[in-house]
């Protein structure tokens, strides 16, 4: 009745128009900035005069918004990498491991995740000032694994939980140690988790701004961060630019993420 | 048959449950062996251990004299079939049934060799380039038997292999389980849940309950003889009555309703009389009972409360004057003329078991 | 079978004890699964619970020690109007998500497979997409020369133009807008896990629609509007970026207060007390989702 569409009578039309209504609204913003990027306006004024693509040779002459962008690519990797090996390894222990405590550690790997941002990010922010991170490689990429390890975490777990580890013990009966049967058996299967993960961890670091904020110095700063502090001191054209640079970017991996996920079907 | 795995006093616990408590077995070499119990029951515990996946908390497992618990189980030179399908999905079959020889870094040729052989014994020679998800059930189970057969280890473990499968292709490879056995003499534990399927396969039956082993026999031992109530019950239909038995130079036994029946070479003692279905021939009360001599092999008198066609036989279900219920399996033919609700008496064919 | 099993065993069976460092070693590494959850739990040590305790501790010790930052941020009415924003703004946009996430959440429970896959593929990408950049997209959209203003006075409806931005009015338009989402995939679930055949018996008992809705499917519904709202109430009372773009001097909340404490006043114990208390909510907050689905426990099943 209520579930299907056929039967909603009149009442289908009021939540189809809501459903326009709410998907322009989430589509508005985004078209709109990457239209902005190529209007000729220096004042952001929208329908622009006319279209250009000035702002982006603006915005690769000047180095330091390639630096931000060459130190976003190499912060989310870095980051990226360090979740995913983490998580695999801790996804591994929960879910094959005799640990008593699992759920606790479940628990604890997740909260990082409901924690507000803010919160950690002063709080990092304090311990860094005291160890030496700020303004470093290692703090950035540390700071934004811990943000992306809970994902990674759940991603991974899910992933393991869906594959049979007997098959994994079947491989070690035919003559495998643990790890070769890991390696030819258990992350073959489950590469389908794992690339996932590491798209989505990197693309929390790449969006990650709050922390980054706090850890960004004149040595290092990410794209966010460069976005950010221009923002709050000139909205010009470029800052358009180097917003569409960061969606796209999201884009292109949520594509492969979502064609990786279809073939895995 | 002289052992050649002895299983010593094996106990295991989960915590605060114990899985397998304090079992000992010895089994030969090249025997089939069956472990058949009620799920949970341990059975599955038991062989994990053997195969090295899960550590006994006390007892031994050795292997020709040596014990097995240092090795580790990829070197401990076993195969195993689980119940669900364990292929390597992303090999082919040919892939699959090479893995092991491949972990063992047999040379090329060997390989090449014995995986033609076993590709020829589970009889998948023209599958041997498909994906695992591209066979049924029953082939998946027959390239992950002769993966498990192909590096030619001491022993094929085997859990509940079959149980996934339906029934007519169940038969097929009970039957090609069976032959390989035959053909390679391998020692082969079985574990099931299915009394039917164990009767068929093996040597011996090891009949588990509750972590423990009830009786460890040949299947018509465990059949006609079982040692407990709860082996007579779990393999086959059984009736139990409570029996007296007077003394050796009477050997009969008193059944509750006061028939009597001859049982020679029987301790005195009390006890209970186990009778199988087909251990009965139904007859009309009012049709020639007269004509029986109860004192040779006893007749017990009820009435019909219910009867079931069933195909080859019909199940007669009969209560007796002391409300002891028993279950009959006849001829269709011999059963034409009954109804629920007719008084009659039941002949007895054969000596019954007195469980110990 | 059995060729040359003697020679096979004595091949395949080493000592009783493995001998060597590496072999024990390796006998290490296969046995101790568990320990490879070490490395993330080092990393949870160090960039999490250590940071949160410091906070504490900043939050007692710092300028002295006791509970004077709190006492502080209860008592000046300033702290205290900051507060109520948080609240207040975090309310609203609760109320108006569930309110258009409701009927969205609807619409892809009863679509066909492909505009359920499309709206619920642009609800996803707008989770997954920069929070910074779609918040700067809204800043110009809603400025009083903007696109949005410029329009309505175009269709005619206003005359002048609406101040959309620098108030609250911004920060719950763009906080709506982040976390829309959030409240849509848990409605989703619920209303997927209904039975249609309740719906079925309803109308079969003699239910109108309307009936139908108000006591079967809304009741119904109402794990997945309570689990989405707690999301979303929650997360909105630690936003930083959305609020500070969007909104104006009047309408500081929480995050802002924290990060002006420590960034440019310094006072570290005042803006870690800020921080405690936010994370006290939140926490209290999931604790209560937790008892209410506790949507770990079920999904491990038995396991
Ligand atoms: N990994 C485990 N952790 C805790 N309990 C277990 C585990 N494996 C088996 N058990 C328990 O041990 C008992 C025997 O199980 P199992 O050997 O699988 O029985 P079977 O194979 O006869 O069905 C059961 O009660 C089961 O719950
Ligand atoms: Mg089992």
């Amino acid at each position: 009745m209520l579930l299907d569409f056929r039967h909603l009578g009149a009442l289908r039309w009021v939540l189809v128009a809501i459903g326009l209504l709410v998907a322009g609204f989430l589509l508005l913003p985004v078209v709109f900035i990457v239209l902005l990027s190529f209007g000729s306006s220096r004042w952001l004024i929208f329908p622009p005069p006319g279209w250009t693509l000035k702002w982006y040779e603006a915005f690769f002459a000047d180095p330091g918004w390639f630096a931000a962008l060459g130190a976003s690519l190499r912060v989310g990797l870095a980051a990226a990498v360090i979740a995913v090996v983490f998580g695999l390894g801790a996804a591994l222990a929960m879910s094959r491991g005799r640990l008593r405590g699992a759920w606790w550690l479940h628990m604890l790997l997740l909260m990082p995740m409901v924690l507000p941002v803010v919160v950690l990010a002063v709080g990092i922010y304090s311990l860094a000032l005291r160890a030496g991170l700020n303004d470093t490689f290692i703090g950035f990429v540390l700071s934004h694994a811990i943000v992306a390890l809970p994902f990674t975490v759940i991603i991974l777990v899910n992933g393991l939980n869906s594959f049979d580890p007997s098959l994994e013990d079947a491989a070690v009966l035919c003559g495998a140690s643990r790890w070769r049967a890991r390696l030819h058996v258990t992350f073959p299967s489950i590469r389908l988790s794992i690339i996932t993960a590491v798209i989505f961890a990197f693309l929390i670091s790449w969006d990650e701004i709050v922390i980054s904020i706090f850890m960004a110095g004149p040595n290092l700063q990410t794209l966010p961060v460069k976005l950010w502090t221009t923002l709050r001191q000139d909205l010009t054209p470029v800052i358009a630019v180097a917003s569409t640079m960061v969606l796209a970017f999201s884009l292109i991996l949520l594509l492969i993420a979502a064609i990786l996920t279809r073939r895995g079907r | 048959m002289t052992a050649w795995l002895s299983i010593d006093a094996l106990s295991k616990s989960f915590g605060q449950s114990i899985a397998v408590r304090d079992v000992s077995l010895e089994i030969g070499r090249g025997e089939f062996v069956t472990f058949l119990g009620p799920s949970g029951s341990g059975k599955s515990t038991l062989l994990y251990m053997i195969a090295g996946l899960e550590t006994p908390s006390t007892g031994d497992i050795r292997l020709a004299g040596d014990s097995l618990l240092p090795v580790a189980p990829n070197l401990r030179n076993i195969g195993m079939v689980f119940q669900r399908y364990t292929l390597i999905p992303h090999l082919t079959v040919a892939e699959n049934i090479a893995f092991p020889m491949k972990m063992r870094k047999w040379d090329r040729q060997r390989q090449k060799r014995r995986l033609e052989e076993m590709l020829a014994l589970v009889r998948l020679e023209e599958f041997a380039d498909r994906r695992p998800n591209a066979l049924s059930g029953g082939q998946q189970q027959r390239v992950a038997l002769a993966r498990a057969l192909a590096y030619e280890p001491e022993m094929l473990l085997m859990d509940e292999p079959l149980a996934a499968l339906d029934q007519s292709l169940k038969l097929d490879l009970q039957r090609e389980i069976r032959r390989i056995h035959d053909s390679t003499g391998a020692t082969i534990l079985y574990v099931t849940h299915d009394q039917e399927e164990a009767m068929r396969l093996s040597d011996r039956i090891a009949v588990f309950h509750n972590g423990t082993v009830e009786q460890f026999a040949t299947p018509g031992e465990i059949y006609q003889k079982p040692g407990s109530a709860f082996v007579a019950g779990f393999v086959g239909h059984s009736n139990l009555l409570p029996a007296e038995m007077f003394d050796e130079a009477h050997p009969a036994v008193a059944l509750a309703g006061g028939d009597s029946t001859g049982t020679p070479g029987l301790q005195p003692g009390k006890g209970a009389a186990l009778f199988r279905p087909e251990d009965f021939t139904v007859l009309r009360s009012d049709t020639g009972t007269a004509a029986l001599t109860a004192a040779q092999t006893g007749t017990i008198t009820g009435t019909i409360t219910d009867i079931v066609f069933l195909g080859p036989v019909v199940e007669i279900l009969v209560r007796l004057a002391s409300g002891a219920r028993i279950l009959v399996r006849q001829a269709p033919d011999l059963t034409a003329d009954l109804r629920p609700g007719d008084q009659v008496s039941l002949r007895i064919l054969r000596q019954p078991w007195i469980l110990p | 079978m059995q060729t040359g099993p003697d020679k096979t065993r004595s091949v395949q069976l080493p000592g009783p004890a493995p001998r060597g460092w590496r072999a024990a070693l390796r006998a290490r590494l296969e046995g101790a699964t568990a320990t490879l959850a070490i490395p993330a739990l080092l990393l949870v040590l160090f960039f999490f619970l250590l940071p949160v305790a410091l906070l504490l501790a900043r939050s007692i010790l710092e300028p002295e020690a006791g509970l004077g930052n709190y006492a502080e941020l209860l008592q000046s009415g300033a702290y205290r109007t900051v507060l109520l924003n948080t609240f207040t703004i975090a309310s609203v946009v609760t109320v108006v998500t569930v309110l258009i996430g409701f009927p969205v959440a609807w619409l892809i429970a009863v679509s066909n497979r492909f505009w359920g896959m499309a709206l619920l593929g642009l609800i996803f990408i707008s989770m997954w997409t920069s929070l910074l950049t779609r918040s700067f997209a809204w800043l110009i959209l809603l400025q009083s020369n903007g696109v949005i203003n410029r329009m309505l006075k175009g269709l005619g409806l206003i005359s002048e133009p609406l101040s959309l931005v620098n108030n609250m009015t911004g920060v719950v338009i763009g906080m709506t807008y982040i976390l829309l989402p959030f409240v849509i995939f848990p409605l989703l679930s619920t209303m997927r896990a209904i039975e249609p055949g309740l719906l079925r018996a309803a109308a079969l008992c003699g239910a109108n629609r309307w009936q139908c809705f108000l006591h079967v499917f809304l009741p119904a519904c109402v794990p997945g509007i309570a689990a989405g709202a707690l999301m979303v109430f929650v997360m909105s009372l630690g936003y930083f970026i959305t609020p500070v773009m969007l909104g104006g001097s009047s309408t500081m909340m929480l995050a802002e207060l924290i990060v002006h404490l420590v960034q440019s006043l310094l006072r570290w114990g005042l803006g870690a007390a800020a921080a405690f208390i936010l994370f006290a909510i939140t926490l209290a907050a999931y604790a209560l989702q937790l008892r209410l689905f506790d949507p770990l426990r079920s999904a491990k099943g038995g396991r």
